[in-house]
């Protein structure tokens, strides 16, 4: 079996690629990004984890910290497990890097 | 993030705190997934490019500007492999402009990359195919996708071989 990046890098940070574009709809956010000509919609969670990674680089561990705290309480137990899978989509999105 | 000044608001993520629902990234716009998911789109583009017609890389000549087929183009694109180190290697290609060179799998600039990044010496280029999303009314290039590996969700092979049945032999 495969390791995810984030499973084979924990001390990566990662950030956001630059030239990203937002649209804002309440709480959620459709992301463009002018080099691959997609358009993402992140739901608040998601929206919260790029704008956490936008203050700054940040490792998996911080992301996983993040929507600990942000989750609804059933949701909370699973945060590694959504962090993981969180920042290897938007790994392949291209909408974060490793740095 | 605050939209006036483009920064982050913690004040927000904080209100958020406790409320949330599992996180989720849904592509909502992609030439490229049009491409992938409608078999009929792939099939209807039975039209190919000539050379003549392709004379540069996503250039799109007269002959393609008044062409009915299709708004989708294929077009080869020289890649190159290049690396950090002996374990850290990847495909990239020229997208020219502020871009530069560009990995195939990730979309993500050289430039962005961490670390030295080099072109393998003595590593032979390849050719890749492009989907080339191009503006019918104008015949100007609005979106590029490149062949991707398998695993990832952008990857053409099925529509390129549904385009040239002869890819798939």
């Amino acid at each position: 079996m495969t390791s995810q990046p984030s499973e084979r890098l924990p001390s990566v940070r990662f950030a956001v690629v630059d030239g990203l574009r937002f649209r804002f709809f309440d709480d959620e956010a459709v992301v463009f990004d002018p080099l691959s000509w997609d358009a993402h919609l992140l739901n608040p969670a998601a929206m919260a984890v790029l704008e956490f990674l936008l203050e700054a680089p940040r490792p998996g561990p911080d992301v996983a910290s993040l929507l600990e705290e942000a989750l609804q309480p059933g949701e909370q137990a699973q945060a590694d497990v959504h962090a993981r899978r969180l920042i290897d989509h938007l790994l392949v999105l291209g909408l974060i890097r490793a740095v | 993030m605050d939209q006036k000044s483009g920064k982050p608001s913690q004040k927000r993520r904080a209100i958020l705190q406790g409320s949330l629902a599992a996180p989720v990234v849904l592509t909502v716009s992609s030439a490229s997934a049009q491409m992938v998911t409608s078999h009929m789109k792939c099939t209807a583009n039975v039209r190919q490019p000539t050379s003549s017609e392709l004379p540069g890389l996503f250039f799109v000549t007269e002959a393609i500007k008044n062409s009915t087929a299709d708004t989708w183009l294929r077009a080869p694109v020289t890649v190159k492999l290049f690396a950090k180190n002996t374990n850290n290697q990847g495909w990239f290609y020229d997208a020219g402009g502020t871009y530069g060179w560009v990995r195939v799998d990730t979309l993500v600039k050289l430039t962005d990359l961490p670390g030295n990044w080099s072109e393998v010496s003595g590593t032979a280029t390849e050719t890749r195919w492009a989907l080339v999303w191009v503006d019918s009314r104008y015949g100007t290039p609005i979106g590029v996708r490149l062949q991707q590996p398998a695993y990832s969700q952008f990857t053409t092979e099925s529509c390129n071989t549904s385009i040239n049945p002869t890819a798939a032999q």
